[in-house]
């Protein structure tokens, strides 16, 4: 990964949750904080004007997904507050003004920072890596596959923070579906390289900073070549 | 912080709280203490009445001389006298029997120990423990008469334990299973000296190939972690964790947060330390029994030598299920045994040596296999109860045991008769087991342990790695 991290851009950005009094990170600035790290995230910009959001859909390129911004709006697909796979300009700028009617009739104490413009990645194999703080361990990571594997089977692995390289792999290796990201009925397989990279340096952030409490990425889309940390929630103590 | 050598190996012991009162806790530390103590012992009680014809004194500031290791079993509220006593003394380390502590929800006691302990650079084990047990020097803090227990012989397994009890239990039970024991510690609500210390410890101890763990709860993860990881690469770790059907979810906001119970932790945590965890203290103590011998594969192949074919199949399958490898045999191998052996035995692995099989089909197998250049474990099964094998072919085994430079795990089982059969093989210094399952998680316990070592190249977890089809 290009670019060193930037524990500065994380300071400011947990300095600032902290100063509104706030432990729930908003979608763009989770989204901020892993990618000061070196993790791949989807191209993405804020939008607070109908001119800006159109501007941002063309830099982060079509396909794209608009979602709101808000620290008052945790479940943003409850809300009616997500629109996905929008390449028109006219889909999108309708899709902007109702991202905002329909968050502010969802909650209309609502403070509205603006609305996510990300680029859609195309699906692929999903994973997910997520951070719980343990009270005896500290942080533990936590890795499975995505969709029914973690929530019906819950067939995830768990490493306590540092993790090494080794332990990384291994906790990859270990899951019973680790045979989907081989490559199943003539699917190339996934990027195990690439997940190793994303753990590492999710233990580094952590390690970094202990008042993280929570984090999940989920999903990771993970790809031959690379895997994008899709979309990420942090909480703070 | 590992020098906690005065627990073990203390020149001079007070047990404060003796008693003359028969079936007391201080009468029972006594007279273990006397029983199998070799250096000083000091009776030491308000009462000041001799105890076993020794001198009692009232306080341990009276005791003429030094006093490496002090005892303590007195009734908590007047612990931390007796402790700023020791203190006074110089004392190197107290093991602190009473209860009374922050298992009742007395903290504050325990921070009026601590503080009095650090003001004179004084280790305590305990409080609310039995204490030290150590084979070798005979330093016996554990109140459990003889009339009642029997103590393991010598061996170099040691056990720590978060439960008085179990560990007093073990004492017992390991003396029934002849496994030999070298340092047995129950370490209480561990205020000070913890799990890590101890490992630490026994790591350079020389009386100490494998150290076994029964662990409640550890209060600080990653110091244990830390060292754990490091011990591992040399002195194998095992645990059993009680606890394991709890279920540790909470609520959370993320996936990971609910589906990180306390359990799956631990299992986490012990993987990442090369800590071997364990189902059950039966498993503990058969897998402790075969690390004890030291003795450590260098290739991860195991070789199955029998003559009784069933056994030999279901062990093949114990072996899969562990990801445990058969070794292949070389052609080399095979061409000697085919000149060597009749024509119904089938060269292969498992080796059926078939029923007929007698003492020198043995030898002729085990030397070769012991030759051949994959196989890193032979495991050899023993139907006894056949007319061609006899208690002295026993004696074969053994000796070829003796040269081998290659681990030999014996699966051998029967009614009464073979069990003095099995008894030999042991005091031969062979590790018998009695079922294809046991057999195999021992073998895994050494497989693993070589691999952490690395005297053996990761070959079973990188073909995990590698992708199927």
């Amino acid at each position: 990964m290009l670019g060193g991290i930037s524990i500065d851009k994380v300071k400011k950005i947990l300095e600032s949750v902290r100063a509104e009094g706030r432990t729930a990170l908003m979608e763009h600035e989770a989204t901020e904080i892993i990618k000061a790290y070196g993790i791949e995230v989807p191209k993405e910009g804020i939008a607070t004007s109908e001119s800006e959001v159109l501007k941002i859909a063309r830099h982060v390129e079509y396909p794209v997904a608009l979602k709101i911004e808000s620290p008052d709006i945790q479940h943003k697909t409850d809300a009616g507050a997500v629109f996905l796979n929008l390449s028109k300009a006219e889909e999108i700028l309708e899709a902007y003004r109702k991202v905002l009617e329909n968050s502010k009739k969802y909650n209309p104490n609502a403070d509205l920072r603006g609305v996510i413009v990300q680029h859609m990645m195309p699906k692929k194999r999903e994973v997910i890596i997520g951070v719980s703080k343990d009270k005896q361990f500290g942080h533990v990571v936590m890795f499975g596959l995505g969709g029914i594997f973690v929530e019906v089977l819950k067939d995830v692995s768990f490493r306590i923070v540092p993790i090494e390289k080794e332990d990384a792999y291994s906790m990859i290796y270990e899951i019973r579906s680790y045979q989907m990201l081989c490559g199943v009925r003539g699917e190339k397989p996934s990027d195990i390289d690439a997940l190793v990279d994303m753990i590492m340096k999710i233990s580094n952030l952590v390690s970094d900073f202990p008042e993280i409490k929570e984090l999940d990425i989920n999903p990771v889309f993970v790809y031959e070549k690379g895997a994008v940390a899709v979309d990420a929630l942090i909480v703070i103590d | 912080m590992s020098d906690l050598d005065f627990f073990f190996n203390p020149s001079s012991v007070a047990v404060i709280g003796a008693s003359d009162s028969v079936g007391s806790i201080g009468y029972e530390i006594m007279k273990n203490m006397l029983d199998s103590f070799n250096g000083e012992v000091y009776a030491v009680n308000l009462k000041q009445r001799p105890v076993f014809g020794k001198i009692c004194y009232k306080n341990i500031l009276e005791v003429p001389k030094e006093v490496d290791m002090a005892v303590i079993a007195v009734p908590a509220a007047i612990v931390g006298n007796v402790l700023e006593e020791c203190g006074k003394k110089k004392v190197k380390g107290v093991v602190i029997i009473s209860g009374g502590f922050s298992e009742i929800g007395e903290k504050a006691r325990e921070e009026e120990l601590l503080e009095i302990a650090k003001k004179y650079g004084i280790r305590i084990i305990g409080p609310n423990c039995i204490g030290v047990y150590d084979n070798y020097s005979g330093v016996n803090t554990i109140f459990l008469s003889k009339d009642k227990i029997s103590y393991p012989c010598k061996g170099k397994i040691s056990f720590l334990s978060q439960s008085g009890a179990f560990a007093g239990l073990i004492l017992d039970w390991t003396s029934k299973e002849r496994i030999g024991m070298s340092k047995v510690v129950s370490y209480g609500n561990k205020i000070d000296v913890n799990e890590a210390d101890l490992i630490n410890y026994l790591d350079l101890d020389d009386n100490t190939k494998v150290i076994c763990l029964y662990i409640e709860g550890i209060r600080r993860g990653l110091k244990f972690m830390e060292a754990a990881k490091k011990v591992s690469k040399k002195t194998p770790i095992l645990a059993l964790k009680s606890g394991t059907t709890k279920s540790g979810a909470k609520a959370a906001s993320s996936h990971t947060g609910s589906l990180a119970g306390e359990d799956i932790i631990y299992d986490a945590a012990f993987k990442q330390a090369h800590v071997v965890r364990t189902k059950n203290f039966e498993e503990l103590f058969d897998m402790a029994k075969l690390l004890e011998k030291g003795i450590y594969p260098k290739s991860d192949g195991i070789a199955v030598l029998t003559n009784a074919g069933g056994l030999g199949v279901m062990t093949a399958d114990a072996l899969e299920i562990n990801n445990l490898r058969l070794a292949t045999i070389s052609e080399g191998t095979t061409k000697i045994l085919k000149e060597r052996f009749p024509e119904r035995v089938v060269v292969s692995n498992p080796m059926d040596l078939v029923g007929d099989a007698d003492k020198e089909r043995f030898e002729i197998g085990l030397e070769a296999l012991l030759n051949d250049k994959d196989v890193g474990l032979i495991i050899v099964i023993l139907l006894l109860q056949v007319p061609t094998l006899s208690f002295d072919s026993i004696d074969s085994i053994l000796k070829i045991k003796e040269k081998a430079d290659k681990p030999i795990i014996v699966l051998c089982t029967g009614g009464e008769i073979v069990s003095n059969y099995v008894k030999k093989l042991e005091d031969g210094g062979l590790a018998v087991y009695p079922t294809p399952e046991r057999t195999a998680r021992a073998a895994y316990a050494l497989i693993n342990h070589a691999i952490v070592r690395g005297d053996i190249h990761r070959q079973s977890e990188e073909n995990i790695g590698v992708c199927k089809g």
